[in-house]
């Protein structure tokens, strides 16, 4: 009887707590995911500036993290990243070589709505003596906010 | 930024002259040879400088001896960072901007910053809550562009702080108009028009007086600079 109550219990207590993450995730968390152009830099050089924007962010957010998926192009050499935020704070990340996910907080607390600008700058090294160290990169960026 | 790259070499595989190699391409455990520092120093650069040593940290994460670097590519990444080792934002040319572990701390203080500012920062802020309805709009508001004008006023080491303490600011603005819209109509919600004069009488300096009794932070600063 005992183990019966038990388990009647512990079915309500899922239930409500179903019911409520069903109700509560509208409280404000969102996010928004960009992907950039394609960059290039060589020999040390910058890539263009590729810029993304929020689109509509709700009242009152704040960056809780940031992911950027990159995605290397095969033969690329290393290179390091750039993202900067709307409120122009920047970081810098040197690029995985493969294709990684990088996450960073350092955006924390910002307001994540406008726009953000990314780009890459060829970190000028290459197992390759007879040709210009290159790198080629696609950026997807996803802002996480609540 | 102009970049000078030396195409010969392609050339002179193109006719068979000789094997391919780059002009002043050289492994990464020969640059500490004489003969390297030699053609460093031929060409203007300082190994001493804070800008050479930072290309080289640069280049060195995901590298190792038997890699390939080049003289022009080093003055290349040298040209991204001021005479402090900085690295310099391209899109504006300001240093200290890079949150880096060093600074990741310092930043979040608040700082005084010029009135002038924080009265382009209130009109702007303005102007999109009127044209918007209240919507915070990524896709065409210009706010990046009233952080970039104040960073130029500020000191290098200041820069990010003060776009902390603009954000404090920003966001009280902000707070304000949304408060007077639902005054103005206690049905008002965000995305619909604004009651006809909702924000008239509501001035930059009454919120910034109601914000410093709230923030104790603020207070702290409330000398202003006039720029």
């Amino acid at each position: 009887m005992k183990i019966f109550s038990k388990r009647i219990i512990t079915v309500v207590v899922a239930c409500m707590m179903a019911c409520l993450m069903s109700v509560t995730p509208a409280l404000a968390a969102g996010s928004f995911t960009k992907t950039t152009v394609k960059l290039n830099a060589y020999s040390g050089g910058s890539s263009t500036k590729s810029t993304v924007t929020s689109g509509t962010v709700g009242d009152n957010q704040s960056v809780t993290k940031v992911e950027l998926r990159c995605t290397v192009s095969a033969g690329s050499d290393p290179y390091t990243l750039y993202v900067k935020s709307p409120e122009g704070s920047t970081e810098s990340f040197v690029g995985p070589i493969p294709t990684d996910t990088i996450t960073t907080t350092a955006f924390n607390g910002e307001n994540p709505y406008g726009t953000w600008t990314i780009w890459i700058v060829n970190n000028n090294v290459s197992l390759n003596g007879n040709i210009r160290p290159v790198s080629t990169v696609t950026v997807r960026i996803k802002v996480i906010y609540s | 930024m102009s970049r000078i790259t030396d195409y010969s070499f392609l050339f002179q595989d193109m006719f068979g002259l000789q094997k391919p190699t780059i002009p002043g391409t050289f492994q990464l455990s020969q640059l500490n040879s004489s003969s390297v520092q030699k053609q460093l120093k031929a060409v203007g650069i300082d190994t001493n400088s804070k800008q050479y040593k930072a290309a080289l940290k640069q280049m060195m994460p995901n590298a190792n001896g038997a890699m390939y670097t080049n003289i022009q590519g080093i003055k290349n990444l040298m040209k991204n960072y001021d005479k402090d080792g900085d690295y310099i934002d391209p899109t504006t040319g300001l240093a200290g901007l890079l949150v880096t572990e060093e600074n990741a701390e310092s930043r979040e203080r608040i700082i005084s910053i010029p009135e002038s500012s924080r009265d382009e920062m209130f009109e702007l802020t303005k102007k999109e809550f009127l044209r918007e309805n209240g919507v915070q709009n990524g896709d065409t508001t210009k706010r990046s562009d009233v952080y970039t004008n104040l960073h130029r006023k500020m000191k290098k080491n200041d820069r990010l702080a003060a776009g902390y303490t603009m954000q404090k600011y920003e966001r009280a603005y902000r707070q304000a108009f949304l408060d007077a819209a639902r005054k103005a109509d206690p049905e008002w919600e965000i995305g619909k028009a604004i009651p006809s004069g909702a924000l008239d009488g509501i001035t930059r300096e009454s919120i910034e007086a109601n914000l410093k009794k709230s923030d104790s932070k603020i207070a702290q600063v409330s000398v202003d600079m006039k720029i």
